[in-house]
């Protein structure tokens, strides 16, 4: 009776660090997802046979990967989500993943000249977890980027990016809303459908 | 140490000018090599957009295009949406076809949509292909003003017979669907195919189904298997269903024939 109370007691008194050993390895797990496509980035962007924007491609797939975009584009479009078919979630979906992909698949470095640094991790909330990384390039201003990451099954996945401590997935849902108001949903596809159609440098 | 004789000669204005020319032939030489089209390529964006904004303000009108990029996605410099317009209308006033496409969207999104299909116009009159795609999308989504079916495919046609996957694409979706043109199974499945060939996903699912069905062209589980197999390459995760029931009719050796067939399908691509 007494050795069971015993147990019971340094159970009570170990439990915190426990926990603090599992939030330890959450954070150590995010990272590491962090870490290996930070490290990734510079051997597929390395010049090679393939094109640039083939070779941007590869990391970007890399990148959505590890994005939970049904999620995050369901929160950008707040309640208007219900209201859309499926062809056009569909469509909302490819023409938001794509734009994220190539907004924001840079800020992974791997160019040369740029400079990538896995800064501190913390833990937000119950579920999220923080990967800071620091982007540096030359005569340019400095990039500190939040990964906002969640596990969803026993996987880690990006769930936002605060850049310079703001949300994109808020900053866009702003913007869009501000489009959703006036334009409903058909007006939005129609402007990202445009963006899309903007060309890059030509060789 | 230079003595005053060596300084006379050091400063001699004949000395001076053939230095001048040496040092001129030399940055010269120095220009040429670098070409900003390659460094771009190979991620060096900063010395890219150097190269373009020295062109650019000599009056290069695809030099001027290039720097409203780097400026409008922040490569190689900070994002600065001003200069990226003002080098953007510098080009379209040179009319640059590639400025006038990017310039036209820009309109659009002001709703400034009748400068928008001049500017379009303009550069699908150059036969450049971006804008003869997007122009025939216009027309066919209704974005400048009603839907208009056959210039839709009128634009649409030229930009696909250029080689363009998506126009293509488009294309095999207006002949299945009879927009703007008589409904042709035939005819789809070709433009399905020739965007499938160049490595649209979308199209390679479409080809596999239209093999498993036979629709526009003749039924061959094998083919269907073979583009099955490249789309499952590419993590596309449409086709399992179609898959189960392909490879319950096929044989082994059937089977076998479709996994090389899907191999020299993606040779035939990256070559």
């Amino acid at each position: 009776m007494y050795r069971t109370q015993l147990i019971v007691f340094l159970g009570f008194l170990l439990w915190p660090f426990s926990l603090q050993a599992e939030t330890n390895a959450e954070i150590m797990q995010a990272r590491e997802l962090i870490q290996s496509l930070v490290e990734k980035a510079p051997a597929i962007l390395s010049p090679s046979k393939k094109s640039l924007e083939n070779r941007e491609y590869i990391l970007q797939k890399e990148l959505g990967r590890h994005i939970d975009f049904p999620l995050m584009a369901s929160v950008v479009m707040g309640s208007y989500w219900k209201t859309m078919t499926s062809d056009q979630k569909s469509e909302y979906f490819d023409l938001f993943s794509d734009f994220f992909l190539k907004a924001y698949t840079p800020l992974l470095g791997g160019y040369p000249g740029d400079t990538l640094d896995l800064r501190f991790s913390r833990k937000s909330g119950r579920r999220d977890v923080f990967v800071r990384t620091q982007l540096k390039r030359q005569s340019r201003k400095t990039v500190v980027s939040d990964w906002r990451m969640r596990k969803i099954g026993d996987k880690f996945r990006i769930i936002d990016l605060n850049i310079s401590g703001v949300s994109v997935v808020i900053s866009h849902r702003e913007s869009f809303h501000k489009h959703l108001e006036k334009k409903g949903v058909d007006g939005l596809l129609k402007l990202l459908r445009i963006r899309a159609e903007r060309l890059p440098a030509q060789s | 140490m230079l003595g005053q004789k060596n300084l006379k000669q050091f400063f001699n204005p004949t000395a001076l000018l053939v230095a001048g020319l040496l040092v001129g032939c030399t940055s010269a030489a120095v220009e040429t090599t670098e070409n900003p089209a390659e460094l771009y390529q190979n991620g060096e964006f900063l010395r890219a957009a150097e190269i373009w904004e020295r062109q650019a303000k000599a009056g290069n009108p695809s030099a001027q295009f290039n720097l409203s990029t780097v400026y409008q996605s922040g490569r190689g410099v900070d994002r600065d949406l001003v200069i990226s317009r003002k080098w953007l209308k510098e080009a379209a006033s040179n009319n640059y076809a590639p400025a006038l496409h990017n310039f036209a969207l820009i309109e659009i999104e002001k709703n400034q949509f009748k400068n928008a299909l001049n500017l379009l116009k303009k550069a699908a009159e150059q036969e450049f292909t971006a804008s003869l795609y997007t122009l025939g999308k216009f027309y066919q989504e209704g974005i400048i003003g009603e839907t208009k079916p056959e210039l839709a495919v009128y634009y649409v046609r030229k930009a696909a017979k250029s080689g363009l996957d998506k126009a293509q694409y488009n294309l095999g979706k207006m002949y299945r669907d009879g927009f703007g043109v008589e409904q042709d199974n035939e005819q789809s499945f070709f433009w399905f195919l020739k965007a499938a060939e160049q490595g649209s996903r979308k199209a390679q699912v479409k080809v596999a189904h239209r093999y498993a069905k036979g629709l526009g062209v003749k039924k061959d589980n094998v083919q269907a298997l073979a583009w099955i197999y490249l789309t499952e390459k590419a993590d596309v995760k449409s086709l399992s269903l179609l898959k189960t029931k392909v490879l319950k009719t096929l044989t082994d050796a059937e089977i076998d024939l479709a996994k090389t067939v899907s191999m020299s399908l993606e040779k035939r691509k990256s070559n």
